[in-house]
């Protein structure tokens, strides 16, 4: 292994070769910043990063050198530089959720999935680029302004966790933490041609994870390969006594490398593979027959309506093919309250949203505006200039769905209908579906500033958030390109099957091959 | 003189402190008397991304409590949140229980009429909530200080009918109501270390009457005599009012009543009804409290 070719290594790769000493934790945080220097993810460039100190990650990777050399087993992720959402409380780096209201906070304690990551030898090398608290599906609405996406730097990289699907995508870091409450981590996998998962909702701790909608909110993984978003998922996932809503049911091992694969070996470097940050090298054994023999995909009529882009339906059909190529049966299903998911996200979200936000006062943290004209005078200008237009928006519309009067008309009916859209998946899952397959987005990267009425870019997000009102885990892998950008297709599994939805994910990645970058 | 023509009817709440060794959220220590800000930890102070995990053993206090008061345990009851803006309240909501209260329906007996028959005032419910943080006015000029180390701390309401005739029958209640909680070791119930609150609603009627006058809300009261004074001087003004003009409907009006602890404040906590939505939980966690042998409580939460 050579750090030359360290973006197109897997965590795996380098997690095997710092715990066999052929690399050290130094190396890999320098490549990491190297890179980010090399493709410009600075301020002014794609903007991918909101926070770094490469001086501060190459002294926590050297004390990782000193433990290593006392023999101490220092985990499965040893070494491997991760990129993590700013929305996810760190020490050392702020947390400021791409928000005017949080510029220049830092935590003094640390999200669970941070410490159980560090725990198992990652890395935090950075915090990146996000719409203002996880609010939008460009990067767009990040009070430091939009990150590009790195296939092209004239459109968007999606959103919300745009910055760390970029870092991935720009090869920065194999591993990057998002988190989602509508699609924000696989709608910008997808965006970014690199994989994006969302667990099942409890099977990560949201402790020091910064609310939007609680009910909704969930921390993923973005990965260069499916190996990659495994091995993250795994290091972070499990029962956390801090969050009652994570769950204690077992985590299974995810990760592909602890399945028997052989070393991968490191071939050549790809310029045009170096210049995105893919890695052609971690792939699974050859796909064959019996790959996915019994497995019964499920494809929903709601997610391939007639209006849909032909590049992506053709893309996803061909998915589909390698699916029945691999022993599996494509049956024809139906979830049919699917559509009614975006209005009901917009009224559930806003609503939790409108709660979850009121503690940004300027009265403990963050930013305070105080004209010394009285306590109601400091919360409106605090909380105005704090606020960017897209969470003013969100809180005003959940404050009005709450009020009084209004709270049946709108909150109590969309709780009913969120029942009925879990109910769908539930009776697909309990009819013999093993996995229901879907476009990941109904278009690719659209341009920066393309997307101006707020109820099209809602749009973006319609594949995708009904997985997170059902609470089902989802993974979004790169199936293809149209127009030189990246498609992504969607794998959806029953509560707490991620391991059905990695086996999919894994022959899909595996049979597809270079076809899913091309 | 109306005085002798109406008499007054009172409800009163009395909210007290759970003897617990933490907080009803977190795991920050409830003592008194701790220097200002110490009693915290990121989920009480909340600081981004911190979440509540609830204290059981405030639920089985709790459920002690209203076992002694002869109430119904509920199968289920919800904590919701209560949004509103006040410096010493650092979520921006004050976790507490509305449409599914821990409990409800019961009874205090507070003595017997000349006849022998019992005086009971009826609990309407009891439930859970989170204490608020203090404000504290008068110790930095032109600035209020804000001490959490109440904030979170665990409390239970209990709401009773408006069954309340007298300022003697009300002290009678509250001594009662107090010496029950004492010895079902529930809580300190001291009122002095703010363990226990009471605030009372208030209106008058001509006896044998069903139409209530405009109900007056009473707070910060520092004792039960007290409590028994402000009701006097409030029926004193209620029948002057009626005296001197036909009274209006209009809505509560929040009364503070001056007291060396509290002092006099000119703030109204909750603001105006519009201000102040209730939020349910969409997607809560469930504790499971068992009582007796077969039964058991599931309280639910937001996080
Ligand atoms: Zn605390």
């Amino acid at each position: 292994m050579s750090v030359e070719n360290f973006t197109m290594l897997g965590a795996a790769d380098i997690a095997s070769a710092v715990r066999a000493g052929d690399a050290s934790p130094t190396e890999m945080v320098r490549a990491s910043f190297n890179r980010a220097r090399d493709i410009g993810a600075g301020h002014d460039e794609l903007n991918i990063f909101l926070h770094s100190d490469q001086e501060a990650s190459e002294h926590e990777a050297k004390s990782m050198q000193e433990r290593l050399q006392s023999a101490a087993d220092i985990g499965i992720l040893a070494g491997v530089p991760v990129a993590v959402k700013d929305n996810i409380a760190t020490l050392g780096l702020p947390t400021t959720c791409g928000s005017k209201i949080l510029a220049g906070y830092v935590s003094p304690y640390e999200a669970t999935a941070i410490t159980r990551l560090r725990a198992n030898g990652a890395l935090v090398v950075a915090k990146t680029n996000m719409d203002e608290f996880a609010m939008g599906s460009s990067t767009e609405n990040s009070a430091f302004g939009p990150t590009r996406n790195p296939h092209d730097v004239r459109c968007v990289p999606g959103g919300s966790s745009g910055g760390s699907a970029a870092a991935v995508a720009a090869g920065i870091t194999p591993i990057a933490l998002g988190s989602e409450t509508g699609g924000s981590v696989r709608q910008p996998a997808a965006f970014c041609g690199v994989v994006g998962v969302k667990p099942t909702y409890g099977r990560v701790s949201r402790y020091g994870l910064v609310a939007f909608a609680s009910s909704l909110d969930q921390i993923g993984v973005v990965g260069r390969t499916v190996d990659d978003a495994a091995l993250g998922l795994e290091s972070i996932a499990g029962f956390d006594k801090m969050d009652s809503t994570s769950s204690d049911a077992e985590v299974p091992v995810y990760r592909l490398s602890a399945l028997g694969k052989p070393a991968p070996e490191v071939g050549a470097p790809d310029t045009e593979a170096m210049r995105i940050g893919r890695n052609p090298v971690a792939l699974p054994p050859p796909p064959s027959a019996k790959t996915l023999e019994g497995i019964v995909i499920g494809k929903p009529r709601e997610y391939f309506p007639d209006t849909l882009d032909t590049n992506i339906k053709d893309l996803c059909e061909r998915a589909l093919d390698r699916f029945r190529s691999m022993g599996a049966t494509v049956r024809d299903i139906s979830l049919p309250r699917s559509p009614l998911a975006i209005p009901v996200y917009y009224i559930l979200a806003p609503a939790e949203a409108s709660s979850n936000l009121a503690r940004f006062d300027g009265v403990r943290y963050g930013l305070r505006v105080d004209s010394g004209k009285g306590l109601k005078a400091m919360y409106e200008s605090t909380r105005s200039q704090g606020f960017g237009p897209e969470v003013t928006r969100r809180i005003l519309l959940g404050t009005y769905v709450l009020s009084a009067g209004y709270y049946d008309a709108y909150y109590k009916k969309a709780q009913a209908v969120r029942t009925l859209i879990a109910d769908d998946f539930r009776a697909v899952f309990t009819s013999g579906v093993n996995a229901i397959f879907t476009p990941t987005t109904p278009t690719p990267a659209f341009p920066v500033g393309a997307i101006s009425d707020p109820y099209e870019m809602y749009l973006n997000d319609i594949f995708t958030v009904t997985a997170n009102l059902a609470g089902v885990p989802a993974i979004s892998v790169p199936i293809g390109r149209m127009r030189r950008l990246p498609v992504g297709g969607q794998v959806i599994t029953a509560h707490f099957d991620e391991y059905t939805m990695f086996r999919v994910a894994y022959a899909l990645e595996a049979s597809l091959g270079q076809e899913a970058h091309q | 003189m109306s005085r002798e023509r109406y008499e007054m009817v009172v409800g009163l709440e009395m909210h007290v402190q759970l003897k617990t060794r933490t907080k009803a959220f977190c795991g920050c220590s409830t003592d008194f008397g701790a220097p200002p800000n110490v009693n915290t930890c990121p989920t009480c102070l909340a600081l981004p991304g911190a979440l509540p995990v609830l204290n059981e053993r405030a639920v089985e206090l709790g459920t002690r409590a209203a076992l002694g008061l002869g109430c119904t345990i509920n199968p289920t009851s919800v904590f919701a949140r209560k949004n509103y803006f006040y410096p010493d309240l650092p979520k921006g909501y004050q976790i507490s229980q509305f449409d599914q209260p821990l409990a409800s329906g019961g009874s205090v007996l507070i003595g017997r009429t000349e006849k022998g028959a019992d005086i009971k005032i009826g609990i309407t419910r009891l439930h859970m909530e989170e204490d608020a943080g203090k404000s504290i006015h008068d110790r930095y000029p032109g600035a209020t200080a804000i001490d959490l180390n109440r904030a979170g701390v665990p409390l239970i309401e209990i709401v009773s009918e408006p069954d309340i005739r007298s300022s003697a029958d009300a002290g009678a209640y509250l001594r009662t109501l107090k010496q029950i909680l004492q010895y079902l070791d529930v809580s300190d119930v001291s009122m002095e270390e703010g363990s226990l609150r009471v605030d009372a609603n208030i209106s008058v009627w001509p006896p044998g009457q069903t139409k209530l006058g405009t109900k007056t809300e009473v707070k910060y009261m520092n004792s039960f005599s007290a409590v028994e004074r402000a009701l006097e001087a409030e029926l004193e003004r209620q029948c002057a009012l009626i005296d001197s003009v036909e009274q209006k409907r209009e809505a509560t009006t929040t009364v503070i009543f001056p007291s060396p602890i509290f002092g006099r404040c000119c703030w109204n906590r909750s603001g105006s009804t519009t201000h102040t939505r209730i939020f349910p939980s969409s997607r809560m966690r469930e504790k499971r409290v068992s009582l007796r042998s077969s039964e058991s409580h599931r309280a639910k939460w937001n996080s």
